[in-house]
């Protein structure tokens, strides 16, 4: 749907002397009866045409009962730094919720679907890629499945500096032990890529397909991702990016390379088929 | 609102309204319809079919720049076999006009385009795509030569019916040359501009930013460039034009009118309000009335004349 949703929060997360350019939006209207962990919005960020296009961004909230949906952006270009300065209180033309999101596990146990109950989930970000698992971690803590289905959020990040501000509440209702967090520069939790202790707990014996990972993040950590989870016999589901344009599916701007039925490569529309895929469908490679 | 006639006729194309949505912006028709009714375009051009599927070209595929976006999708799209039995039945009911924008490699692979759609009754016009500057061979090739550009032309043209539109390409020295001798080759109109050959280079990789390098620019940036080349041409050919390129507004859509164009396109527009040709044809009825005009008839070309 096309929508005016009013701006209720719009301000820098994170400590004031360290917002790392992130930002938390919160708007309030009609988007949130419909919105799904896992899929997105555009926003529009100027009435005039410059910048033309809407901004994608990832819902990491869903308050329905509310009519609320949560977004965190980053200040980077031109279209993020207008968004930054509108006022709370204004409304913002919003394009959503857009594609498809992540599965989710049943809330009642259903024995007969594996998809739909698995054993364990194990949430994988890179950087600002936790915002759309966050959106996956609160339907997960809101309906109680943690009670029933481990979680376990890894999530790298630059430095401690990054993390402490794109850190929301949700990780804490995990247990401490839950909660694996790495940097690059070893200036918190584990040094290194998230790939590392994704690796460790795959390779700690894990019962199939029943575990299910879900991941958002770089492009090559989404591909060494799927890569570990197909070695281990462990399905996946990643979110993807890519530059857009219409967001809807018409302009065929944001492909990624998918596996067809005969065995051949066709293409996938982020927006559109996406931008959440199984790691088994996506070809990284030119050979499959 | 009455009292202003919106309509346009283009030989056997009717329009209710001038608006047309730009091929390769909007799909089939398909993807905006939750947003905006089919029926408030005067029609659809679709995006571009070829004889056989092509899988278009790698990603990046798309480049926003200042009021502009840097696009080389590379004419993806199923092929005509795929196109005629999943995409052409839901015409019947798209409610406005279905303009089908055809191209290929070969005046052979045009003419073939045109015999296989002439028949179906579900088309209102052919557009023919000899201006796409995002692939090797063909394409913009045709467009750029005043010769290659009326051969596939009159390829098509001695193949349908249909109205046929002749999309060209702004890459070239002089627009009203190619013009000239698409519309001498049996062109019914002339829809300008494509886009624009344009590149970026990302300053982090260096590297071009594009996965083909380069690609086509579009939007409010080429606006001043598209006004011009409208109105140069409506001094030289007899045949309407459809102008395009960069239109966001009503007074952008009012100034290609005064330029020369009978018929208006929207494309990148679409992208960031897909509302656009809604609030589009109401300024520009509403300009119209302001001013006391009964048709579209009235503006075009008015800038010729002062």
């Amino acid at each position: 749907m096309l929508s005016q949703e009013k701006i209720l929060i719009n301000r820098p997360m994170g400590p004031a002397h360290n917002s790392q350019g992130l930002f938390k939006l919160v708007l309030h209207g009609r988007v949130a009866e419909e919105a799904q962990p896992g899929q997105f919005v555009t926003v529009r960020t100027s009435p005039s045409s410059d910048p033309l296009l809407r901004r994608p961004l990832s819902i990491a909230g869903i308050d329905k009962k509310a009519g609320e949906i949560t977004l965190y952006y980053r200040v980077k270009g031109q279209g993020t730094t207008l968004l930054a300065r509108q006022p709370e209180g204004t409304y913002l033309s919003v394009l959503g919720p857009l594609g498809q999101g992540f599965s989710l596990p049943a809330v009642s146990p259903d024995p007969a679907s594996r998809t739909a109950n698995p054993a364990e989930l194990i949430l994988a970000a890179g950087g600002i890629g936790i915002f759309a698992l966050y959106s996956l971690l609160e339907y997960l803590l809101k309906n109680h499945l943690t009670d029933r289905i481990p979680v376990t959020v890894l999530w790298g990040g630059l430095d401690k500096a990054f993390l402490d501000c794109a850190t929301t509440d949700l990780l804490f209702q995990l247990p401490k032990n839950n909660v694996v967090l790495c940097t690059m520069d070893g200036s918190y939790g584990y040094e290194g890529l998230v790939t590392e202790p994704l690796e460790q707990l795959l390779s700690a014996g894990r019962k199939g397909r029943e575990t299910m990972v879900a991941a958002c993040g770089p492009n090559v950590m989404l591909q060494a991702v799927t890569e570990l989870c197909q070695r281990f016999y462990v399905s996946s589901e990643i979110c993807m990016e890519e530059y857009m344009a219409c967001g809807l599916g018409a302009c065929r701007g944001c492909v990624c390379r998918l596996k067809d039925e005969t065995g051949g490569v066709k293409h996938g529309r982020v927006c559109l088929e996406g931008p959440v895929f199984t790691g088994e469908e996506v070809v990284w490679h030119d050979r499959i | 609102m009455t009292g202003f006639d919106m309509a346009v006729k283009i030989k056997g194309l009717h329009m209710k309204n001038p608006l047309i949505a730009c091929s390769g912006t909007y799909g089939f028709g398909e993807i905006y319809r939750d947003y905006v009714p089919t029926s408030a375009w005067g029609g659809i051009a679709l995006k571009t079919v070829t004889p056989k599927p092509r899988a278009g070209n790698p990603v990046p595929r798309l480049r926003e720049t200042p009021a502009g976006l840097l696009n080389a999708i590379g004419l993806e799209n199923p092929g005509l076999k795929a196109f005629r039995q999943s995409y052409l039945p839901a015409m019947d009911d798209m409610k406005t006009a279905v303009i089908v924008n055809i191209s290929g490699f070969s005046v052979d692979d045009f003419k073939y385009m045109a015999s296989s759609l002439d028949q179906e009754t579900n088309i209102d016009a052919l557009e023919v795509n000899i201006s796409c500057p995002n692939i090797k061979h063909g394409g913009m090739q045709f467009g750029s030569d005043p010769e290659s550009a009326a051969a596939v032309v009159r390829a098509v043209r001695e193949n349908t019916y249909l109205p046929l539109i002749a999309k060209l390409s702004p890459n070239v020295t002089d627009i009203t040359v190619i013009a000239k001798a698409a519309a001498g080759a049996g062109a019914d109109a002339i829809s300008l501009i494509n886009t624009l050959v344009g590149m970026s280079i990302d300053i982090d990789t260096q590297k071009p930013f594009l996965g083909n390098t380069t690609g086509g620019l579009s939007g409010p940036a080429v606006r001043p460039v598209a006004v011009r080349m409208v109105y140069q041409t409506y001094k030289e050919v007899d045949v309407p034009i459809i102008g395009m390129g960069g239109i966001t507004g009503w007074q952008d859509a009012v100034e290609f009118f005064l330029a020369g164009a009978s018929a208006i396109g929207i494309g990148t527009a679409n992208f960031g309000n897909p509302l656009a040709p809604v609030e589009i044809a109401q300024g520009i009825e509403a300009y119209a009335l302001a001013r006391g005009y009964s048709s579209l008839a009235d503006l075009v070309g008015k800038a010729h004349s002062n």
